[in-house]
């Protein structure tokens, strides 16, 4: 009768899913605010990729710290997490498709994922590269986790929007 | 009986339809809130970082054929003479060092004209240091080409007064030095420095500038400086490569 109930699978992948929420959040959060006091780096590092069209690298240097720091702020607080979570994923499979040229490429950039960007010098930028596309494999990880399953504990849209169960729906019927 | 208990499962699924569509509607209205706070922060300073570009046609007197480059001492080059393709840019420490070792052998070379010296004045250090320095250098050296024909005196006397250490945020070249000082000492003087001021103080090279450097980025040169023979880098290192050595490089690439 004392025994633990055991926990079920849905409730413990909900509990990976918060961690992978507050991981893909908070570095998404913390890249777009290293950036955000520096536009203009951010414009530079875009450039550095040699990936876009010049009328491009600007509007999408200014709009990426400004995405990252939604996105990011919105997984941490658990609000609209599947949309959120695939905008986030789209992200690093951009950044993977990036980083992944550039080595191919050999060209010789700091990736400016959490700032900073630009040239340097080729044995650093190229010791770099296969840890920057493992983190962000991870990270996109996290995302697809969370765009399959995005119902987390803790999360701001439990409370917003809460799942009409059947008991709720009686709720309903009764107070009208 | 049946009909009573097919009737209130009927207002059940209504009330349970209307729960759903009012989730709904609050679900879409947050959204499209917060769509629009961010499309809204990203247009602000989209728009307000893109500002400034000047519509005035500023294409300096020894602007090259495409417009996107200045042509040093351009009418002595002797046919058959290499092109090389300066990338530089005027708070660039190491642009200052190349500029201070090379200048001499370069400028001299341009001036007898076994070398076709194109310059090409890019301006992104203002991004890595929150001013508007290298524009403002950039559209100085621009006037003194069309006001006083002195590009390559303008560079020397900038990179002279370039600060010793980077600093973000802070002015770099004062408007003064730039507008006043720098055209005195180089002999600009009377009504052409009163064309140079209004050019100066207009920044009406802005937009040629722009197309400096979009056009450097379409040559894939992402660092300064940046040393090119007829379009082949050359493998400069102002700390390490020396001015004789650097003077071979352009005349014969090694």
């Amino acid at each position: 009768m004392n025994e633990p109930a055991p926990i079920s699978r849905r409730a413990l992948l909900s509990w990976v899913g918060l961690a992978a929420r507050l991981v893909l959040g908070g570095v998404l959060l913390a890249a777009g605010l290293l950036k955000i006091g520096a536009l203009g780096q951010s414009v530079n590092a875009v450039r550095g990729y040699q990936l876009l069209p010049w009328e491009l690298t600007a509007p999408v240097g200014y709009a990426l710290p400004i995405v990252e720091i939604a996105v990011g702020a919105l997984l941490v607080i658990g609000l609209f997490t599947r949309v959120s979570a695939i905008i986030g994923s789209l992200l690093m499979v951009a950044f993977m498709i990036g980083i992944g040229s550039a080595w191919a490429r050999g060209i010789s950039i700091d990736c400016g994922c959490f700032g900073g960007g630009g040239e340097v010098a080729a044995e650093l930028a190229i010791a770099a590269y296969p840890w920057e596309m493992l983190r962000d494999a991870g990270l996109l990880a996290c995302g697809v986790f969370l765009a399959l399953l995005p119902r987390t504990p803790l999360s701001l849209e439990d409370r917003l929007f809460p799942p009409l169960t059947t008991a709720e729906t009686h709720e309903t019927l009764e107070t009208r | 009986m049946s009909t009573q208990a097919s009737r209130r499962e009927a207002l059940r699924a209504q009330q349970v339809a209307q729960a759903k569509a009012s989730r709904n509607r609050k679900m879409v209205a947050i959204g499209a809130g917060v769509a629009a706070v961010v499309l809204a922060v990203v247009l602000i300073v989209t728009f307000v970082s893109g500002m400034g570009s000047s519509s005035v046609s500023g294409v300096p007197k020894n602007a090259t054929p495409t417009k996107d480059a200045v042509a040093i001492y351009g009418s002595a080059a002797k046919a058959g003479a290499p092109t090389i393709d300066v990338y530089l840019d005027y708070q660039c420490p190491i642009c200052k060092v190349a500029e201070a070792t090379y200048g001499e052998a370069m400028y001299g070379l341009a001036k007898s004209g076994d070398i076709k010296l194109v310059q090409h004045t890019m301006t992104f250090m203002d991004n890595n240091l929150s001013n508007t320095a290298s524009t403002r250098a950039a559209v100085a050296a621009t006037c003194s080409d069309t006001y006083g024909d002195k590009y390559a005196e303008m560079t020397t006397a900038i990179f002279s007064n370039q600060a010793a250490t980077e600093v973000k945020g802070s002015v770099g070249y004062e408007d003064k030095l730039l507008r006043e000082t720098l055209p005195a000492q180089l002999g600009i003087a009377g009504e052409t420095l009163t064309s140079y001021q209004k050019c100066y103080d207009t920044q009406a090279p802005k937009s040629f500038l722009d197309d400096v450097s979009k056009s450097s980025y379409a040559a894939k040169v992402t660092g300064t400086p940046t040393f090119k023979r007829n379009d082949v880098v050359l493998k400069v290192n102002p700390g390490s490569t020396t001015a004789e050595q650097f003077k071979s490089m352009l005349l014969t690439g090694s």
